[in-house]
């Protein structure tokens, strides 16, 4: 949940990126982490990873300077995607203030994708939250595989699958060459940061 | 497709499946690769590229046994513990009590010995003890370390921490209390609390249910946890849905229950018993159900 400090105008909030196990959301927080240098205010801590999974959660704090007046600190999570990791998930998704829920556009993971949503719509409400009322954005990741004629989804059966009901913003992304993961960050920290004005009125 | 370009397309995927650590979508695909090349004849190096595929399938098969056994908890160095109670502790003012939701943090993630250690002086805080006791006790059963949990509430009771009754009631509410035998319970200090202690017999205790293993054709089934509608001393009532007719079919008078488990709301017993009667309800919002009457033999 964000902090907002008064008296040293500094609020600080939470982005957790979501989705199924494998989708590539270390690997959107590694090009965060290369990309916008200027902005990044800590080391990428990794906790832990057995061979190439995330078992607890990445954690990356950045800043955005002032808005508005207000010194904005975020601090960016990933949760562990597979299904076993359940009860870690959610510890690392309470008090999230926005969502990144990154999908993945192969074909073999339509169902994970779907599963994930589910599990994060299940997840939020534990928590008394709604997810048509929580800042969140879709990332279809890994689009970057249909030039190497792999298996990979339509967008629009992307869209058909996970943002039918929600209707928020979606991005196409490929982690791994950086497309989409700064729009995609943007449009949640821009949703996130409109949702904590309504909230807490922090721009005055 | 002809059959080489077949081959490459699925040999592609699962070679992408596997870079990506999609262990059981690449472990498909191999299999697949490797049921297509041994039904064709007359490909070339067939056997060794058959002998690869498996090697590669017994390497993912590796990969996979090593996820599983590993669980769902690592341990972690300590510098990562330290940002785990740091980004996930929300109490910032009250230093004691913070040290005391960071050991609770640790517990959440997985650190069960870390967090049994850095919680075992809270043992000695009159106002978080009990918090902290149930806690480490949380944590042993969390490690598959049930065994554990009786000797040391029954060390806590010896040094005071605890008194008997308290004891009594941390052993009840564990996963230890089915591990009861009579003498794992801390022995009275006073004679109130030899009153008390003395309570812990199923003869005038409160019994919820029971659990009975049934046993028929001289095979023993699952245990069967059934409700107690009334109770005098060690006479329970039990009454059956007419429609659990193994149930009623396998209690009859005189019968003998030597696996039967007590549930009280401060302990779970084992013990034997003995059906006394048995008869169909003839009245009422019941009718047609049955009322079984068993007596409770001594604790074993």
């Amino acid at each position: 949940m964000a902090v907002f400090n008064i008296q040293t105008r500094e609020i600080e909030c939470k982005i957790v990126f979501y989705g199924p196990g494998r989708g590539g959301k270390t690997t959107n927080l590694e090009y965060i982490h290369k990309t916008f240098r200027k902005n990044i205010t800590g080391d990428l801590v990794s906790i832990d990873t057995q061979g190439d999974r995330t078992l607890f959660f990445d954690f990356l704090p950045i800043g955005l300077g002032k808005i508005k007046g207000c010194d904005v600190k975020v601090q960016l999570f990933t949760v562990p995607g597979q299904p076993q990791y359940a009860s870690t998930r959610k510890l690392v998704l309470k008090g999230a203030d926005g969502i990144v829920f990154v999908a993945d556009s192969l074909k073999v993971q339509r169902k994970n994708n779907v599963l994930s949503l589910q599990d994060l719509h299940d997840n939020l409400k534990d928590y008394g939250r709604n997810i048509f009322k929580v800042p969140l954005v879709l990332q279809y990741n890994k689009r970057d595989l249909i030039k190497e004629g792999f298996p990979v989804l339509e967008i629009d059966t992307l869209e058909k699958d996970m943002n039918k009901q929600l209707k928020v913003p979606s991005f196409p992304a490929s982690a791994i060459k950086g497309d989409g993961v700064g729009q995609s960050l943007k449009k949640c920290l821009e949703l996130t940061l409109q949702h904590l004005q309504k909230e807490l009125n922090w721009a005055g | 497709m002809d059959l080489k370009e077949k081959i490459y397309s699925i040999n592609k995927e699962a070679s992408l499946y596997y870079s990506q650590g999609m262990y059981e979508e690449a472990l498909g695909k191999y299999r697949t690769l490797l049921k297509i090349i041994s039904s064709y004849k007359g490909i070339k190096n067939k056997e060794d590229i058959e002998t690869k595929i498996r090697e590669k399938i017994g390497n993912i098969n590796q990969k996979l046994d090593y996820y599983d056994s590993e669980g769902v908890f690592a341990n972690v160095s300590d510098d990562k513990k330290e940002i785990i109670k740091k980004l996930f502790t929300d109490i910032k003012d009250d230093p004691e009590y913070k040290k005391f939701e960071e050991a609770l943090t640790l517990a959440k993630f997985g650190q069960f010995s870390d967090s049994i250690r850095e919680m075992t002086p809270f043992l000695k805080n009159e106002d978080l003890k009990n918090d902290a006791a149930r806690n480490i006790v949380k944590c042993y059963e969390a490690m598959g370390e049930v065994e554990k949990i009786i000797p040391i509430i029954n060390k806590w009771a010896d040094k005071k921490i605890f008194s008997k009754k308290e004891a009594g009631q941390l052993i009840a509410s564990s996963n230890a209390a089915a591990l009861i035998e009579p003498d794992d319970l801390p022995e009275s200090d006073n004679m109130e609390e030899q009153k008390e202690t003395e309570s812990f017999s199923p003869e005038i205790m409160e019994i919820d249910s029971v659990g009975i293993r049934l046993t028929g054709n001289g095979v023993q089934s699952e245990p069967v946890e059934l409700d107690v509608s009334f109770q005098t001393g060690n006479h329970l009532s039990l009454i059956i849905s007419s429609k659990e007719k193994r149930i009623i079919d396998n209690l009859d008078v005189g019968v003998k229950l030597s696996d039967m488990c007590f549930y009280s709301p401060i302990a779970v017993f084992k013990s034997t018993g003995i059906v006394l009667s048995k008869h169909q309800i003839s009245s009422g919002p019941k009718k047609g159900d049955w009322c079984l009457d068993i007596e409770i033999k001594n604790p074993s």
